[in-house]
This record gives structure tokens, sequence and C-alpha cells, in this order.
């Protein structure tokens, strides 16, 4: 298996976050995170690269702990892209697609025009290359957040956590932003991870689902199976009909609430 | 020449300006070769702005060594420079007095800009700076010690460089300290933090005013007013070690400042060691810093002011405004300098020049960054 998950647990000074998580997940995938808020899917993404030390359990890649590599070493793996997609002061978009390539400035047999090459592609790949030489900052939230993900490809990872991507998008734009994810993940054989909100998307374009709850997975499997209504109202306290679509695939509506939320 | 083009490109060209980071005129980018282009021309832009900003430092170099209160023609420092001038009083003027106190002025610019650069990417406020923050007044604190009571002697020539070194590091290690949350930099208490170190260590300075006896106080109050009036050639030497070596190291990180400034849990996500790249740019920092103010006293509101006017005119790629920032920081100080000591009734020293020019400043972008400065 490509990224091994295995016992992980992490916790903010005594308040624990995540419980003894196991994930196995292979390049080519794309896997939906879901859950309420608080249930530490955040967490978990960052205790995956690393920017969290987990207190007990271990991530691997490809068999190698991500506790032994350099930061630059997990940064040619993987790529993150966080929620927030502010940027501190007005870099080009050029010049911020190409930060990207800071993990790979050193790589042995590296070519003068590779970085040129691999920037322009991720540019390309996200229709992000017209806006190439304007501020980052003047960009609308979507284009601003194809850009951050033109960044994180540039870095030619090999699995891409995606934190809430579709935050803050237009409906439309949302969709778009999914259908490109799903299409490098096949195109690039990327395994992708995003922790989201969107049930409905979630359950459109992730090969598999992850349900947390309770600081742990509480349910995992193919999206037909874990998408169901049963288990959406065990965790959400949501009524849906689940059905599938002749022209687009799973179908979620969420039809309304049902019980309370209990403290967990 | 880039002017013309960016007019006939599109609207915002207009706005953008000769040296703007927006819109070089290549237009809607489509293929790799249009990709290549832009890189290019952003290239060529970037070493014009390089070769002018070197130019005018010369130019100022020489225009400054002509000008005080022994008025010099183009000529005569030509030949005093070469050493066939007939005129004893004024080679000695130019080659033992001007010529290293405008040396000491574009070190001191130099470092304090780009110190004022790398502190507002690491910190990514744009009211960072080397005095806002009382990291200047650390180090003058550490200046005075040296002077007032020997303290350091080890060091021996270095003894007040190394001091306001020592100062500086542990000051702005401090206000980094007090400033930082488990959410990073909050630009409220980065900015308390430096007022309330600054202030303690003014106090401090005070204090040691107040004991010691006539002949040191004049020494440190003028470490406290900031001028180059004493600097000469013993000066630059002790100088431009230290200041060499921190703008070295801000020169060899411009790509992981360049991350940082974007954002730091991204620039981790990248691959940056936030923590080796903290302790290189606050010892860089320090070193140009305490360089500085070792010998020209605390000279405020230069590394707030000149990043900032670069920053708008070339936007915020380090691989450009750093060394812009160095050169640019020389031109400035060179600049100040002159106008204090020539263009009042009598000489003043350049530090309440910039305090005077730099409050008005701090205030404009105080009014002007809001969103930058309170997010």
């Amino acid at each position: 298996m490509d990224l091994e998950i295995k016992d992980l647990s992490f916790s903010y000074d005594k308040r624990d976050v995540l419980c003894s998580v196991d994930l196995t997940a292979k390049r080519g995938e794309v896997i939906g995170i879901i859950g309420q808020n608080g249930c530490g899917k955040t967490t978990l993404l960052k205790c995956i690269n690393s920017t969290l030390k987990p207190g007990a359990g271990s991530v691997t890649v490809d068999g190698r702990s991500i506790s032994e590599m350099s930061r630059k070493d997990i940064a040619k793996k993987i790529a993150f892209v966080t929620q927030t997609t502010s940027i501190s002061f007005p870099f080009s978009v050029y010049d911020t697609v190409m930060m990207g390539r800071y993990p790979r400035l050193e790589d042995e047999g590296r070519k003068e025009d590779d970085d040129a090459k691999a920037v322009f592609q991720a540019m390309k790949d996200t229709g992000t290359l017209k806006f190439a030489d304007r501020p980052v900052n003047e960009l609308s939230g979507g284009e601003r957040r194809r850009v951050m993900i033109a960044r994180s490809l540039a870095q030619e990872p090999e699995i891409l956590l995606l934190d809430e991507p579709t935050l803050h998008l237009d409906i439309n734009h949302q969709f778009d932003l999914l259908e490109l994810i799903n299409k490098l993940a096949e195109e690039k054989n990327i395994l992708v991870l995003i922790v989201t909100h969107d049930i409905v998307l979630a359950a459109r374009y992730c090969d598999r689902i992850v349900i947390m709850q309770n600081k742990r997975i509480h349910k995992i499997g193919e999206t037909l199976k874990v998408m169901i209504p049963e288990n959406l109202k065990e965790t959400f306290y949501i009524e849906t009909e689940v059905s599938e679509d002749d022209r687009f695939g799973l179908n979620v509506l969420l039809i309304g609430k049902c019980g309370d939320a209990a403290d967990d | 020449m880039l002017g013309r083009k960016q007019l006939k490109g599109k609207g915002s060209g207009l706005k953008g300006g000769l040296f703007s980071g927006r819109r070089i005129g290549t237009g809607d980018l489509r293929t790799y070769e249009d990709l290549n282009k832009y890189r290019r021309a952003v290239s060529r832009r970037s070493k014009t702005i390089l070769a002018l900003s070197i130019l005018g430092l010369i130019l100022i170099f020489f225009a400054a060594l002509m000008i005080g209160s022994y008025r010099l023609s183009v000529v005569e420092v030509v030949g005093m420079l070469l050493g066939t001038s007939d005129d004893p009083v004024g080679s000695y003027i130019v080659t033992e007095v001007r010529v290293p106190r405008i040396l000491c002025c574009i070190a001191v610019g130099a470092a304090l800009s780009a110190s004022g650069l790398v502190m507002q990417s690491l910190f990514k406020n744009p009211m960072a700076s080397p005095s806002v923050l009382g990291i200047s007044s650390g180090a003058a604190f550490g200046a005075s010690l040296a002077l007032a009571f020997g303290v350091g002697g080890f060091l021996g020539r270095y003894m007040v460089p190394g001091m306001a070194f020592a100062f500086c590091f542990i000051t702005m290690t401090a206000v980094y300290m007090l400033a930082r949350t488990r959410y990073g930099v909050v630009s409220t208490t980065l900015l308390l933090a430096g007022v309330a170190i600054g202030a303690f260590f003014s106090g401090l300075v005070s204090l040691l005013q107040y004991v010691v006896n006539e002949n040191v106080l004049s020494n440190i109050v003028y470490w406290t007013m900031g001028s180059f009036n004493n600097c000469g050639w013993e000066s630059f030497q002790l100088a431009i070690f230290p200041v060499v070596a921190g703008l070295m190291i801000m020169l060899f990180n411009i790509k992981e400042l360049n991350l940082v400034a974007a954002g730091e849990e991204q620039a981790v996500n990248m691959g940056v060691n936030i923590k080796k790249l903290r302790i290189l740019m606050i010892t860089a920092t320090s070193l140009a810093v305490g360089g500085s103010v070792a010998i020209s006293g605390v000279i405020g509101f230069v590394g707030l002011i000149v990043p900032h006017i670069f920053r708008m005119a070339v936007g915020p790629n380090h691989a450009l405004l750093m060394p812009l920032c160095i050169f640019g920081g020389g031109i400035f100080m060179i600049l100040m300098d002159t106008i204090a000591k020539s263009a009042f009734a009598m000489s003043l020293p350049v530090g309440v020049l910039t305090a005077l020019i730099g409050a008005p400043f701090f205030i404009y972008v105080m009014r002007t960054k809001k969103k930058e400065i309170w997010d």
C-alpha cells in the first residue's frame, strides 16, 4: 500500500483529537473524509504530512516512515492545500506557483527548464495560465484556490491533501474543481485525500469515503456502501435520500434534520 | 521602453507604472513559449531595475562627495580621489572624512533596509522594522554597556558591535517569543511586544546615561540620536564584516523568505525548515543591525520606509526586492545624511531627520495597510 496510517493518535495539550486511526490507500484513489466539526479531520491531514507530530502510531509512504523524512523529502511526496488561500504579499501568480518547486530545487539530475515546465503544466491543468502575471491577492476566491492547487501540483506530489477545497466557491466552481481533481488523480496517478463538509460532492466524486466521528474513523469503504442514509443519519442527524443519477452518478439528497446532535 | 510597452497593453498596466510588478505587456498567456516570454520579460525588467539602482548608488556617492561645508566640483573630487590634486585640505576631507562616511552610510542603510525587509517577511507585518520592534534600542543598550563599563571587553575592537549584536539577538528573540502564539505571530501582540521591549531598553539606556560620567555620557547620547558624524575608516572597518555577513545570509535565503512571506504554514508544507530559517534570519538581522548600531547609533524608520517604497514599486519577490533594498537603502541613507548635515542652518544628527520623516510615514502605512496589520 502506498499510504499507510497505523494506530495514529494525537492530542492538543491533554485534549485528545485523534484516537487510533488506521487507514491505507493507494495512488489514483480519491478519498473523501467527512464528519462533524471538531472530529479531527484537519488534524488527520496535518499528521499525515507531519506538520503535527502524532502522540502514537505511524504514517508511512511506500514503507518509509514520515517522521524520519526531512521537510523537503515530505514535500516531494505530499502536497497540502490548506483551508486559507490568503497570501500576505502581492506575489504574482507565476511566482506563487513557482514556490511549489522549492522542495525540488536541489534534486539531482534536475535540468534548468524542469521547473518552468512543471509550473507551466500545473497552471495549464488548473486553468490559471491566463492570470500568470496578476498579483495573487487580486484574484477571486475561486481563482486563488486554483492557484493554490496549481502550486501544489508544481510540487509533483504523489499524495495530495485538500482541506475544504470547495469552501467559499460558487456552486459551479465547486463542481469544476472536483472534476479537475478527479481528472488529475487519474491522469497523474495521485492519491487525493479531501476533507470536506460537502456530502453531496463527496458522494459524487470520491472513490472511497471515510466518516469520522468521535475522534475515530467510524465508517470507511466504497462510496456506494458508506454513503447510505443510515450512516448519514447516525453521524450528522440528517435525513437523506440516496439515488443513482444516470448522467451524473451517486446523488445524495439532504432532506432535513432528525433527532438531536448528542455531544460527542 | 518598458513604460511604452505597458501603455499599449491592458488598462491595468497604466496604473501599474514603470516599475510595477503587474502586467508586463505580454497579453494573455496560452503556451509554454508565452510563459517563457513572460519569464524573460520579468527577468529583463529585474536586471534593468538593479542596474539602474547600482548606477544611482554610484552617482549619489560621487554627488555626496562634493557636498558639505567645504564645497567641491566634480573635477576637484576626481582629482582628489586619484591623488593628483594639489589641495591638501580638500584631499584630506574627501579621502579621510567623506569617503568613509559615505561608505558607512551605504553599509548602515543597506543593513537596516534589508533587516526591515526580512522582519516584515518573517513576521508578515508591514509595520515591522528594527526600530519599531525595539531591536535597535536593545542594540543601543548593548553598545552603551560596552562604552560605559567596558562590558564585553574580551571582544577587543569588536566590543561595541559585538555587544550590539548580542543584545539585538536577545531582543529580537524575546520579541518573537512574546509575539508567537499557537496560531503564529499575531500582529497586535508583535507590535505591543516590540513597544514594551523597546521602552524597557530605552529606559535602561537612560539609566546608564544617568549614572555614568560626562565624557561617556556624550558618547551614549550620540548613540541614542543616530549620526554619522564620528564615522571614519575605523568605523567602516568595524561595521563592514558583520553587515556583509548578515546580508550574505539573507541573500542566500531569498527563496525561503519568499515562501515564508507568502504564508508560514504553507511554507512548511512546501518543505521549508522554518526553525532553521528563523534562527538564521534572527542571526542575520542581529549581525546587520548590530554592526550598524555600533557605528551610527539608532537611526529609526529606515528599515520601515525603504522596503515599503520598493515593495510598492517592484512587488514582493525577494529575488529583486532584497538586492534593491540593499542598494536603495544605501542611496536613501546617503541622501538623508547629506540633507541632515548640509540642508539646515546647523548639522543635524541623521536619526533626527529619519524620525521626522519616518513617523508620518509610519502613520501613513498604518492608515493604508490596516487590513494587513490587523489580520
